[in-house]
């Protein structure tokens, strides 16, 4: 019997493997041959392909001049609630509560909170820290365990809570220099002092860039540059121990605020600047209660007020350097002088008798004062004082500052008493900054530096330190030796407390009434005292203010033991050796 | 014709011989097919592998920064000038007065200077601006071929004038 040829079974089968791939062929040119189709695949496959990839620049640190970090940055974690996937409301508020710390019926509400378009995501914690992430995770590894298998109707679980790594701003020096650093809120946004001031500097962009998930697609991630550090003019040790002196003096005189600033007259570098009130700026969310509204952040540049006397050493430097008067010219005293219908006394109400220009400064007499702006002539009196910087910004390099107040001749709110006024600190408003800088010119050969507290800046691995400006020049230099002579004496014959041994200081007090809406009523004042050395070589100025004291209303009696104080430290903290060492080690 | 006919005459006398030289073109192709395969599979898979590391690397330097960034904060939270302060008391340490204080003349010495964190802009520093990835890791087989071929095999001497 012959057996059946197997051929057309080989040949079955043989069509139909080849139909397959056939249709599968067909099927790949159709896909691939159709445009809407095309774009639609790859649309859908471009959704997986690529990965978001979040690059927050580090804000730059802020250095004090020896490189002690001010303002740096540590990692925390941002916590919070998708609330479209939530599953479990209960589960997400008991583990925050255990681990974040927080209220579990707050975090219930707001996990129950209906998904929204505009009510995504919520945020629950902002400074979560990694112990805190590391203990959550061992958490969601036992809720996940634990979890039963069989079906429930709600089990237990964390979906909708996630967590984001992110950098938080951090103070190490906690309180000093507050005020000249400002702070950065939640969402990193600098606010007062430098921080604001440097904000675009400081703070790069966050930056979002898609990554493929494909490795053979491997591309550059682009270098975000962090924020620039910025190195300031600042000593923290010097800022620490002004702090503690004007807190002590607040305290000690019962007064309501007090500000302290040292600055070195040769460059217009500040080196201190404290003033009350002043807070934590790591717990920058107390800043309502340390400051309620109506308080400045930092009045050495916010706060203008009537600076009375310390004012007369500019109209002193004016009537010498325009030849209206010399040291010796004399003047009879005799207690009272009338300008533009206004009568001026002297602080006592007494006649000083015959008196040269020294005797003017040593018992501040505001009657030879005006007598002098008199002999000055208001249009060489305000230019000088335009010059001086009086009434201006001073340009320093922190958020906030005021220009005060200088009436000036066609105002419609000038008088001619005012230039008899204005001679002694009356009518004038200034900041202490700006004190402290018009008479830097004194301190400087007659040059007045740009107050300034950033040093140098570091931007792409390279330091740039910013250029030294001379903001301008008031006077001759002649003139500011002849008047520095002058104070450095008034104290010296005064026995003035601000006098410290070893070294000679140039200064003048201040006591100035405050204006009240209905005039000089008040029986309180602001104290001042202004003072620059060593004489012969100043390396330093400091202006103090303290506000309404209470023990006694005198700056000589409130103020100048201050700047005692003060310079007793600056010249152990500046290594200043005393004048007789120094004079005697630079003759060598 | 007779070249033919020589053929049929082989054909019917050894068919497997034309079959084995089929089978041996069929093969070679299959053989340089596979060699192919193999080179643009071993190239990419490395090119992958290295890929990966590079992306893994850039998240290490990333995380190792912020840590840098964390423990420079620490340092200055322990050393700052209250807690220095503090401990230095502690330490019986106190404030010196200028009495106490014994200046001398170094000659040379300016006294201490600000401080120097970077160096000074007016240097000139290069700056990379361009990609870090070399071009072996981002480019496919052909565009590697392509590359090859338009290197020189010598390279070409300049006359530099005198």
């Amino acid at each position: 019997m012959k057996n059946p040829s197997p051929g057309w079974r080989f040949s079955f089968l043989g069509i139909i493997l080849s139909v397959f791939p056939l249709l599968i062929l067909a099927r790949i040119i159709m896909v691939q041959a159709n445009p809407a189709q095309i774009k639609e695949l790859k649309a859908y496959g471009d959704q997986f392909a690529w990965e978001p990839h979040n690059i927050i620049p580090a804000r730059g640190q802020i250095f004090d001049r020896w490189g002690n970090i001010l303002a740096g940055n540590e990692t925390v974690y941002e916590v919070g609630i998708t609330l479209a996937e939530v599953r479990n409301p209960d589960t997400i508020a008991l583990i925050c509560s255990v681990v974040f710390g927080l209220d579990y019926d707050k975090v219930r509400a707001t996990a129950e909170l209906e998904a929204r378009p505009d009510q995504v995501y919520r945020v629950l914690t902002q400074t979560a820290t990694q112990e805190q992430i590391d203990q959550y995770e061992v958490m969601k590894e036992r809720v996940l365990q634990d979890s039963p298998k069989d079906k429930d109707e709600n089990p237990p679980s964390l979906r909708g809570l996630s967590y984001l790594k992110r950098l938080k701003r951090v103070y190490p020096e906690k309180q000093v220099g507050a005020n000249i650093l400002g702070f950065v809120n939640g969402d990193g946004i600098g606010y007062f002092g430098v921080e604001e001031y440097f904000n675009s500097l400081l703070a790069d962009k966050p930056k979002t860039i898609w990554l493929p998930k494909d490795p053979q697609l491997l591309e550059d991630v682009p270098e975000v540059p962090n924020g620039a550090d910025l190195i300031l003019t600042l000593d923290r040790q010097i800022q620490a121990q002004m702090e503690s002196i004007i807190d002590n003096a607040i305290d000690e005189n019962g007064a309501e605020s007090g500000t302290i600033v040292v600055l070195d007259p040769e460059t217009g570098e500040i080196l201190a600047l404290a003033t009350t009130p002043r807070f934590d700026p790591n717990e920058f969310q107390n800043y309502g209660q340390v400051f309620p509204p109506g308080t400045q952040y930092n009045p050495a540049i916010s706060q203008a007020f009537e600076p009375g006397s310390t004012y007369k050493i500019f109209t002193m430097a004016t009537g010498l350097d325009s030849g209206a008067v010399k040291p010796e010219t004399s003047f009879l005293d005799t207690g009272a002088f009338e300008i533009g219908g206004t009568t001026i006394y002297n602080w006592n109400y007494g006649a000083w008798g015959p008196q040269d220009m020294q005797g003017c400064m040593q018992h501040s007499l505001n009657v030879c004062l005006a007598w002098i702006a008199t002999q000055i002539g208001a249009g060489d009196f305000y230019k000088y004082m335009d010059t001086f910087g009086i009434g201006q910004l001073t340009g320093v390099d922190m958020a906030g500052e005021v220009s005060g107040r200088l009436k000036t001749p066609g105002d419609h709110d000038w008088y001619d008493a005012d230039l008899g006024t204005n001679s002694f600190g009356q009518g004038v408003a200034a900041t202490p900054l700006q004190m402290a800088t018009a008479a830097s010119a004194i301190a400087n050969d007659g040059i007045i530096m740009t107050p300034h507290v950033v040093r140098s800046m570091i931007h792409n691995g390279n330091q740039q330190d910013f250029e030294l400006r001379t903001l301008s020049t008031p006077i001759k230099k002649e003139t500011a030796h002849t008047l520095t002579e002058m104070l450095a004496r008034s104290l010296e014959t005064e026995s003035s407390d601000a006098l410290i041994t070893g070294y000679r200081v140039a200064g003048k007090t201040g006591t100035a009434e405050i204006p009240t809406p209905y005039g000089y009523t008040s029986n309180l004042t602001n104290a001042s005292f202004i003072g620059w050395g060593p004489t012969d070589d100043p390396q330093f100025l400091v202006f103090i203010w303290l506000e309404k004291p209470q023990t006694a209303i005198w700056g000589s009696i409130v103020a100048a033991p201050v700047f005692r104080e003060v310079v007793e430290d600056l010249v152990v903290l500046m290594d200043i050796p005393p004048d007789f060492v120094r004079l005697k080690l630079y003759g060598q | 014709m007779v070249r033919g006919s020589n053929l049929k005459q082989a054909h019917s006398q050894a068919p497997w011989r034309i079959q084995r030289q089929l089978i041996g073109i069929v093969l070679v192709a299959i053989i340089f097919g596979m060699l192919a395969a193999y080179a643009y599979l071993d190239i990419s898979a490395r090119s992958t592998a290295i890929g990966r590391r590079i992306l893994t690397m850039q998240s290490a330097v990333e995380e190792l920064q912020q840590i840098n960034e964390d423990l420079r904060t620490q340092l200055a939270l322990i050393t700052a000038s209250g807690v220095m302060e503090v401990r230095a008391k502690q330490m019986g340490f106190r404030t010196i007065t200028t009495e106490e204080t014994t200046f001398i003349l170094v000659p040379g010495y300016a006294g201490r200077q600000p401080v120097q964190l970077a160096p000074q802009a007016s240097l000139p520093v290069a700056q990379n601006t361009s990609s870090k990835i070399p071009a072996q890791y981002t480019e496919s087989l052909l565009e590697w071929l392509g590359r090859q071929a338009r290197t020189p095999l010598f390279p070409t001497l300049l006359r530099v004038q005198p």
